[in-house]
């Protein structure tokens, strides 16, 4: 009986002495780590010797990721990537010599080395995504704040892009690179030309051996600007984003807080002329004149520029302290072809789009608590809008402008523009028109194209011998790329941000966080030159703040809008 | 029935009622009934005064030969009196030889000297004729004095530093005995506490079991003292115990103590909630041996231990290895995705064990103790916040002790040291898996003077003064720089007897928490009442701190987030506010308890506290980058290539909790052999948000994480044909957890809700005893019912473990 217990016993204790454990899938924490993509590959730097201080190499080499679906501007309108990472110039350049002294040492740019770094980016949801990359030469990469997100003059671009492409447009200062794709996890059926939806096994999916190039030199600074109110009768600036505005009250800012009066308001039924027939300089200026439009000057406001250009301050703008008389750092030239609604009109650079914020239900006046979104910063369509509203994000909505050469349609059309971004280009201020009509887009499928919303089809022409005209050749319009459909509709409601876009992917929006304060920062002091924040004092440059974004407001005549309302792919749920 | 012992089950209770049994009748002459009594009390638990007593007896009924052999044996022990007993031994062996030189007489008709105590009763002599000489009973005055002290009688240390019966306590104690552990075939050392009230343990990963008292439990459990003889093992980096560091076995266990309630009077910072203080096994006491153990999932675990004296050097030493799988895996094989901190991702712990212990008799100036112990290993913990899943691929843990025992001084000191190299259990590619090196020293040492001054009648007062010193220095990857702490402590602890049957207990404590910049103040004191000589009725009122740990004080560590190249910085010394602290946190506790161990089959214990709980320690909120960040600590870290989006660190809650509870206990021996226990424990908790401001009420939820009702009962059984049993059922009701959490979306740490369903955990182990006892064997089950369940919403999914036992002793 004895042996027969101690054998059963043994038996037991053999049986359940199994090696392995098992698998955890129903944790509440859902800390399990669910299979998801990894992009991984060699970056790869051919330029100058990197800068040094302190025994560093000075910069990284930024890898950004993006949605095949919404690549960044010029192609798409993402404002920040799905993911990135920064391999350190110390890595990079393992082997450089360096400095040690404390200031800031730039080899001679005369000589080109090239270096390889391995990277990694994960998690990556599946999906097809386009990665672009700089080599951040003087290390001011700053990837939270809009103002130092971007590549500089003097940094390296380059992406996982066509590099024979890139090489035939070698000394094209305005080339915009192709960018391949990178595809992470398993292709699903899709249309022809569709980009498909993609997914992933229970293994994870890696995108290996993905080569990013680093080696063309960014040749011109960002476009940096502040927004002018033009007055449409005198030509003058009527008002300037830095100035402290009239406390009006508005939808949008319904407290009327005077640093957050619109530089611009536009109803949201508003009606231009349509094109005149025949194109003359009377009948030109007249059309031009129906257009509401912006004039956005170079840089920041006078009083913030040393400020703004401060290397001891955040912001170090690449703002030259003294510009050529009559000239500023804003590169106005042609884009090649024409305006989509107009084919005698060419397309310039740079790109100007209105892109719409998040409504913020503190700015209600019935609301007494301060804003949620105080900067103005955050995109209607984005994953932070939900912080703002407390609702799934809405539709992407852009208006775009037209840009203008030397302020006048008819120098625009008329010409010559520059061709490239070079010396001739480059001006103080420029003007940009801008279109009664928005461009609605699910953010999640901004490669499907967008809603075009245009409250009016018709207008009284510009040459006032005519009578009534299409405001554009809807169909031209209806076949862009960007755009699925046409539906005539009020304009979405809402505070605008004003962007300026490089075919180099440069870009500059305001309103941005020099020009306001994080909510922990306290609320906006204005100053003599510059504003500074209540609770963490520090600079504010009031030309990149609050008030400068065009505000589309209540119809002038609500029955547009009644008859021809907003359409729901333009609203957020 | 017949192969039940014929005696109770409680080891300790079983030689106790031996004890009393023989002594009362050696006092009433009945020599060979009081032998045979102590000689069963012996049996079941040894003690040298049992082997003095028996040896005694024997002499006052003329059996000096047996006397002799008896006071040889209790010499064997090292006795502090062994001076005197030598000369006892003497005198009988004299007594012996003269008996032997002498002719045959005529049987003895003078009287034998009565006992000290009523006489024996005696047989008249029925046929008298000649017999050999017999040596005459020595007088009383040869044979020394009957250790009459009740040697079994229960005794704690931990709740006033000194040994007092329970009765005398002025906090709710519990105790966790040498049986207890045996039969419960449990190997883990927290486990062992699971069958006590108002402990909550709780079991995340194999080797991590979370301890503690009366609420309040969380991974990495901070608000428990844990010492091992006295010694803290608190791991000061983290604010946590971690029980695998501990170079001792169940094995080496003689008993647990456990005292519920803030022991900061006494004890200092971080005795929040109470004291457990693992007693081990003194050197020279006990035999050596052998134990092991193999079971689920290759479960392993082994022990050997020695032990031996040599004049008044005792010396035991102990070696172990355990290995405990987890219970479940975060990662299957084959993930192209993610890497792991360890390849082995079966393993939760592997530690070896050494430790040597030993003391030395110095005569008049006390007892020497000295020692070290050494555990080094792999392990598994789940952390917090981002240390959600973290494993050490090395650990070792060391230690030096010793301390001086005299009669009116204890001294001791200590030095602590933990190195250890972690890593995250798992991440994506690219994504960092925090690897860090720790090293962390503690030099611990401690002066208490103990005095105890009659006041007249039946007051006396029972003084002990105390200084503490505690040197803390910790190098870690993941604080800001080397950081050293210079603790200083004074405490004072007195009991009054005013007149039975009343007493006054107070403590008073001070401390200089350096972090803090502050002295820290701990008050307690306690009212007794004595109904009767084996109960007690006990109202007292304390207080407790927890200091924040190096983790909360000093922390700078870059969190990767999952975008690749941004980080989540965490940092205890804000770099835009260094003034900013965090403070300690506060127990406020009142008790009511009741204690009656006046019948020999049956214990009753029961308490009724509240407890007032705030500030404790949390997860700050996110801080997200402002520009104005730029000059302090807005840049990219250096080290890591990471860019900050926001700054956390720690933070106490604005919420405050009222916790009103209560344990009542029972522990009977209705038969024979048979050993019940039962408890039952009540945790109510009030969460008082008054404090806390809209922003913050919007990141917290009520927080329920202590069962409300738990329930455990257990029954051993042993008995005379060898076989042991033993089975512990535990019952916890349901549990929601307000665990903080990143919410990605909201960009912000905040606390949600997750819910525990109730589990039943029934624990059983069968053994049989064989080589007279010496040898044993036994099959152990951990959840035998195979009831899957989780003891912290994180933890992993545990089911049923089983395990071979043997043990061998010589």
């Amino acid at each position: 009986m004895r042996r027969f217990v101690l054998f059963l016993i043994a038996v037991i204790a053999a049986v359940t002495a199994c090696g392995d454990v098992p698998i955890d899938d129903q944790r509440s924490d859902k800390r399990l780590f669910p299979p998801r993509g990894v992009i991984r590959g060699t970056v790869t730097y051919v330029g100058p010797r990197p800068c040094s201080r302190n025994g560093n190499i000075v910069g990284n080499a930024v890898i950004l990721v993006f949605d095949r679906r919404n690549p960044p501007p010029p192609a798409g309108l993402a404002t920040t990537a799905v993911n990135f990472v920064a391999v350190p110039g110390n890595v990079l350049f393992a082997n450089e010599p360096r400095t040690v002294a404390d200031e800031l040492f730039c080899p001679p740019e005369d000589e080109t080395i090239e270096a390889s770094a391995p990277f990694t980016i994960a998690p990556v949801d599946p999906g097809s995504y386009v990665i672009a990359a700089f080599y951040d030469r003087r290390g001011r990469f700053w990837p939270t704040f809009k103002f130092r997100n971007m590549p500089e003059a003097g940094d390296l671009a380059g992406g996982f892009i066509d590099l024979e492409d890139a090489r035939k447009n070698e000394g094209n200062l305005a080339y915009t690179p192709i960018f391949r794709p990178v595809d992470v996890g398993i292709p699903q059926p899709a249309e022809p030309g569709e980009i498909p939806d993609f997914t992933i096994g229970p293994n994870g999916y890696v995108a290996d051996n993905i080569p990013v190039t680093i080696g063309r030199v960014v040749p011109f600074t960002r476009p940096y600007f502040h927004p002018r109110r033009v007055d449409p009768v005198t030509g003058r600036d009527a008002d300037s984003s830095e100035l402290i505005g009239e406390p009006l009250r508005s939808p949008a800012n319904d407290e009327a807080d005077p640093l957050a009066v619109p530089i611009l308001a536009i109803a949201q039924d508003v009606q231009i002329l349509a094109p005149p027939s025949r194109p003359v300089p009377e009948t030109l200026t007249a059309y031009q004149r129906g257009f509401p439009s912006l004039k956005l000057v170079w840089g920041v406001a006078r009083t913030e520029l040393e400020d703004a250009t401060d290397p001891a301050q955040p912001f170090g703008f690449q703002i030259p302290p003294l510009p050529p008389r009559g000239k500023g750092g804003l590169l106005v030239f042609a884009r090649g072809g024409s305006i989509p609604e107009n084919p005698a009109v060419p397309a310039l650079w740079p790109e100007v789009a209105l892109v719409k914020l998040a409504d913020d239900p503190r700015r209600l006046a019935s609301d007494p608590r301060p804003p949620a979104d105080p900067q103005s910063l955050v995109i209607q369509g984005s994953v932070e809008e939900t912080l703002i509203t407390g609702k799934p994000p809405g539709p992407l909505v852009v208006i775009q402008g037209i840009t203008l050469f030397d302020d006048s349609l008819a120098r625009t059309i008329a010409g010559p523009v520059p061709a490239a971004p070079e010396t001739a280009a480059l001006r103080d201020h420029l003007t940009v028109l801008i279109r009664p009509a928005a461009l609605c887009f699910d953010p999640r499928r901004v490669d499907l194209g967008a809603v075009l919303v245009t409250p009016h089809l018709r207008g009284k022409s510009a040459d006032a011998t005519e009578g009534q005209r299409p405001l554009f050749d809807l169909d031209a319009v209806a076949s862009h790329p960007r755009v699925r459909e046409v539906v005539q509709g009020c304009l979405p409601k809402g505070r605008y941000a004003i962007s300026l876009v490089y075919p180099t992917g440069q870009a500059w929006t305001v309103p941005n966080e020099s020009g306001g304060c994080a909510a922990s920062e306290g609320v906006v002091v204005p100053g003599d030159r510059v504003g500074t924040c209540s609770i963490k004092p520090r600079t504010v440059l009031l030309s990149q703040g609050s008030r400068a974004v065009v505000e589309i407001i209540d119809a002038n005549d609500p029955e547009v809008c009644e008859n021809h309302p907003v359409p729901p792919e333009c609203l957020p749920p | 029935m017949s192969f039940v012992r014929p005696a109770l089950a409680d080891a300790r209770t079983e030689a106790r009622a031996h004890f009393k049994k023989g002594m009362e009748a050696i006092a009433a002459g009945k020599y060979e009934d009081g032998i045979a009594a102590l000689e069963k009390a012996y049996e079941i638990l040894p003690h040298p005064n049992v082997l003095y007593n028996i040896g005694r007896a024997y002499a006052e009924m003329g059996n000096l030969e047996k006397a002799v052999e008896y006071y040889k044996r209790y010499l064997e022990t090292n006795p502090q009196d062994k001076e005197e007993t030598l000369a006892i031994v003497r005198g009988l062996e004299a007594r012996m030889k003269a008996a032997q030189a002498a002719p045959p007489s005529a049987p003895e008709t003078t009287e034998r000297p009565a006992p000290e105590t009523p006489a024996p009763e005696t047989s008249p002599p029925d046929a008298p004729a000649p017999t050999p000489p017999t040596p005459t009973p020595p007088p009383p005055g040869e044979i020394g004095q009957a250790r009459t002290e009740d040697v079994f009688a229960e005794s704690i240390v931990t709740a006033s530093k000194g040994a007092q019966s329970p009765l005398d306590a002025s906090s709710s104690t519990s105790v966790i005995t040498e049986q207890d552990i045996r039969l419960s075939g449990i190997t883990k050392i927290p486990e062992l506490l699971r069958r006590l009230a108002g402990i909550d343990i709780m079991e995340v990963t194999g080797a991590q079991t979370e301890v503690s008292i009366r609420g309040f439990n969380q991974r990495l459990s901070n608000k428990t003292l844990v010492l091992v003889d006295g010694r803290s093992v608190y791991a000061d980096i983290l604010g946590a115990t971690v029980w695998q560091t501990l170079s001792i076995g169940v094995e080496d266990i003689e008993r647990i103590e456990v005292v519920r309630g803030p022991g900061s009077a006494l004890y200092g910072a971080d005795a929040f909630n109470g004291v457990i203080n693992i007693i081990t096994k003194k050197p020279g006491e006990g035999k050596s041996g052998l134990a092991g153990g193999f079971g689920s999932q290759a479960t392993t675990h082994g022990s050997l231990w020695a032990s031996g004296r040599d004049g008044d050097l005792s010396w035991r030493m102990a070696a172990g290895y355990d290995y405990l799988p987890r219970w479940s895996r975060e990662v299957p094989n084959g993930r192209a995705d993610v890497r792991t901190g360890v390849a082995d991702q079966v393993e939760s712990a592997r530690t070896i064990r050494l430790d040597a212990r030993g003391s030395q008799r110095l005569g008049r100036f006390g007892t020497l103790n000295f020692g070290g112990g050494l555990a080094q290993g792999t392990l598994e913990i789940l952390g917090q916040g981002p240390l959600n899943d973290i494993v050490l691929p090395y650990f070792a843990s060391t230690d030096v002790t010793t301390s001086l025992n005299t009669e009116a001084f204890d001294v001791r000191v200590f030095w602590n040291r933990l190195r250890a190299d972690s890593t995250l259990n798992v991440n994506y590619l690219g994504q960092s898996l925090l690897p860090s090196r720790v090293e962390q020293n503690i030099v611990d040492g401690e002066l208490v003077y103990k005095a105890r001054f009659p006041l007249g009648g039946e007051r006396t007062n029972d003084l002990r003064i105390g200084g503490a010193y505690r040197y803390k220095d910790v190098v870690w990857s993941y604080l800001d720089q080397d950081r050293v702490e210079h603790h200083y402590g004074l405490f004072l602890h007195d009991e009054l007897t005013l007149a039975r049957p009343f007493a006054i207990v107070a403590d008073y404590r001070i401390d200089w928490v350096p972090y803090l910049e502050r002295f820290q103040q701990s008050p307690r004191g306690a009212f007794l009442v004595h109904p009767s000589k084996q109960s007690t009725i006990r109202a007292s009122v304390a207080t407790a701190y927890r200091k924040p740990s190096f983790l909360e004080s000093y922390l700078r560590l870059p969190i990767q987030l999952p975008v690749t190249g941004a980080g989540q910085f965490s940092e205890g010394v804000r770099r835009e506010d260094p003034s900013f602290i965090v403070n300690a946190e506060r127990i406020l506790s009142a008790e009511l308890g009741y204690l009656n161990q006046e019948s020999d089959v049956l214990s009753f214990d029961s308490a009724l506290y509240f407890n007032r709980v705030w500030s404790l320690i949390q997860l700050a909120g996110n801080r997200p980058l402002t520009v104005a960040d730029f000059p302090t600590n807005g840049r990219q870290d250096p080290a890591t290539g990471l860019y900050p989006v926001g700054f956390g660190g720690w933070e106490n809650q604005c919420q405050a909790y009222n916790v009103y509870g209560g344990e009542i206990g029972v522990r009977t021996y209705p038969v024979e052999g048979l050993d019940v226990y039962g408890n039952y424990t009540l945790n109510l908790v009030q969460q008082d948000n008054s404090e806390c401001t809209p922003e913050q009420l919007s990141r917290i939820v009520a927080d329920q994480r202590t069962s409300r009702h738990k329930i455990n009962a257990g029954v051993q059984l042993r008995t005379k044909a060898g076989i042991d049993g033993s089975i512990d059922v535990h019952y916890v009701s349901e549990q929601i957890w307000a665990e903080q959490v990143t919410n990605f979306v909201r960009q912000q740490i905040e606390q949600q809700r997750f819910r525990l369903s109730d589990y039943t955990l029934v624990n059983a182990r069968v053994g049989y005893r064989f080589l007279s006892n010496r040898a044993e064997v036994a099959v152990m089950g951990f959840n035998i019912l195979g009831l899957e369940h989780r003891e912290h919403p994180f933890g992993q999914l545990m089911g049923r473990r089983v395990m071979l036992q043997g043990m061998y002793r010589f």
